[in-house]
C-alpha cells in the first residue's frame, strides 16, 4: 500500500509539472522515478520512452505505464497511469468550470512562456544526460545522427523512425563485444 | 447515453492516435463536425489551453471535449477513456519484456533504439529553442530568454537542483517580468 501511495505522488508530481509532450515529462521522471526513487535506470527511462513512442494512445502515459509495472506490476502500472494524468484533469475542469478566457490575461501568458523556456533548458540538459547512456560507440553515434537529420530536415514520422532504428540496431548490433 | 458515446468515442481516438497529443487533433474536428458539443472555433481555444497547461496534450484535450460534452464526469469518463487500450498494451508489452529479458534480440533493438530516442528528443530541444528563444521563424534573439535559458542551463549542470523548483521559479518570475 505504501509503495502505490509511493507511485501515485511521484506521478502526480510528474503530470503536474510537464510542460508540453510526452518528451517534457523526461527530465521530470528521470529526477523522480531515476533519481529520487532509484526504481528503474537511465537505460530502462529511455527504452520505454522508445516503446511508449511507437504505441497506440498518449505517450506521457504509456511511458508510466511501463514505469508503473516495473515497480509494482499490473497495479503499479495502472495506478502509475491514472495518477499521471489526475493533475491535468483537474487543472481542465477547473478552467473549463471558471476560467476559460484564461489566456486572455497578459501576466498569464507571460508565465507559460517563462515557464518554456526552463522547459527548454530542460529537455536540451536532458538530452545531453540521456544520450551519455543510449549512445555506447560509433554505431550508436551513427544512429543517432541519422535519426536527428531524418526527423529535423525530412519530418519522417517518429514511427518510420523506430521502426528504422529497429532495423539499424539488429544490423549494427557488435558481434561477441559484450556492451 | 451521452457517456457511453463519450467512452467509445475516446476509446476510438486512443487507440487510433499514435505519436503524440497533437496526433489526435483530426479526431477531435471530426467529433467537432458530428456532434453539438463544440465547434471548430471553441476547439481552437480549447487546443491553446491544452498546449499550455500542465499535463500530456492529449489528456488535457480529452478532459476539456468530455466535460463540453457530459459536464464534469464526461471529462473524466473521456480521460479514461483515451488511455485504455494504450495502457492494456503497455501492460501486455511489459509482461513481454519481462518473459525476455536478456534476450539477444530484444538487446539488439534497443541497441537501435536508444540512439534513437537520444535523436528524438534531441530535436525536441532544437525545436524548443527554436521557439522560444529564437522567436522562431525570424531567428532573432529574445535576450531575456536568452538569459533565463543560459542561467537555468548552468544551474543543471553545476548543482542537484529540482526541475520543479526550476519550474515553479519561472512561473513567479512570469507573473513580475515582462517577457517581450
Amino acid at each position: 500500500m505504501k509503495l502505490l501511495f509511493e507511485i501515485f505522488t511521484s506521478f502526480f508530481r510528474i503530470g503536474l509539472f510537464t510542460f508540453g509532450g510526452g518528451y517534457a515529462m523526461l527530465p521530470i521522471a528521470k529526477k523522480e522515478v531515476v533519481d529520487r526513487r532509484g526504481w528503474i535506470t537511465n537505460e530502462e527511462l529511455i527504452d520505454y520512452y522508445g516503446i511508449a513512442q511507437v504505441s497506440m494512445g498518449i505517450i506521457a502515459i504509456n511511458t508510466s505505464v511501463l514505469i508503473g509495472y516495473k515497480v509494482n506490476k499490473k497495479i503499479g502500472g495502472v495506478v502509475a497511469g491514472i495518477s499521471s494524468m489526475v493533475p491535468s484533469i483537474i487543472i481542465i475542469l477547473v478552467i473549463a468550470l471558471f476560467l476559460e478566457n484564461i489566456l486572455s490575461f497578459p501576466f498569464v501568458i507571460n508565465m507559460f512562456a517563462m515557464i518554456r523556456i526552463v522547459v527548454t533548458a530542460l529537455i536540451i540538459n536532458t538530452t545531453y544526460t540521456l544520450s551519455k547512456k543510449g549512445i555506447k560507440d560509433l554505431n550508436g553515434l551513427l544512429i543517432f545522427v541519422v535519426a536527428f537529420i531524418l526527423i529535423t530536415f525530412f519530418d519522417l514520422s517518429p514511427i518510420y523512425i523506430v521502426i528504422l532504428s529497429v532495423v539499424a540496431g539488429v544490423l549494427l548490433y557488435p558481434k561477441k563485444v559484450k556492451l | 447515453m451521452i457517456y457511453l458515446i463519450l467512452i467509445l468515442e475516446f476509446l476510438i481516438i486512443g487507440t487510433f492516435s499514435i505519436g503524440g497529443g497533437l496526433a489526435t487533433l483530426p479526431y477531435l474536428y471530426s467529433l467537432a463536425e458530428r456532434y453539438p458539443w463544440f465547434n471548430k472555433v471553441t476547439l481552437i481555444d480549447m487546443i491553446a489551453i491544452s498546449e499550455s497547461t500542465p499535463g500530456p496534450i492529449g489528456i488535457n484535450m480529452a478532459t476539456f471535449a468530455g466535460f463540453k460534452a457530459g459536464g464534469v464526469l464526461g471529462g473524466i469518463l473521456a480521460s479514461l477513456a483515451i488511455i485504455t487500450t494504450g495502457t492494456i498494451f503497455m501492460l501486455i508489452i511489459s509482461g513481454f519484456l519481462d518473459k525476455f529479458k536478456g534476450h539477444v534480440i530484444l538487446e539488439k533493438a534497443f541497441y537501435g533504439i536508444r540512439p534513437m530516442v537520444a535523436a528524438l528528443i534531441a530535436y525536441a530541444g532544437y525545436e524548443m529553442f527554436q521557439i522560444t528563444i529564437l522567436n522562431g521563424e525570424a531567428f532573432s534573439i529574445n535576450y531575456i530568454s536568452l538569459g533565463l535559458f543560459i542561467i537555468v542551463s548552468i544551474l543543471l549542470i553545476k548543482t542537484k537542483i529540482s526541475p520543479i523548483v526550476l519550474i515553479l521559479f519561472a512561473a513567479i518570475l512570469g507573473i513580475f517580468v515582462p517577457i517581450t
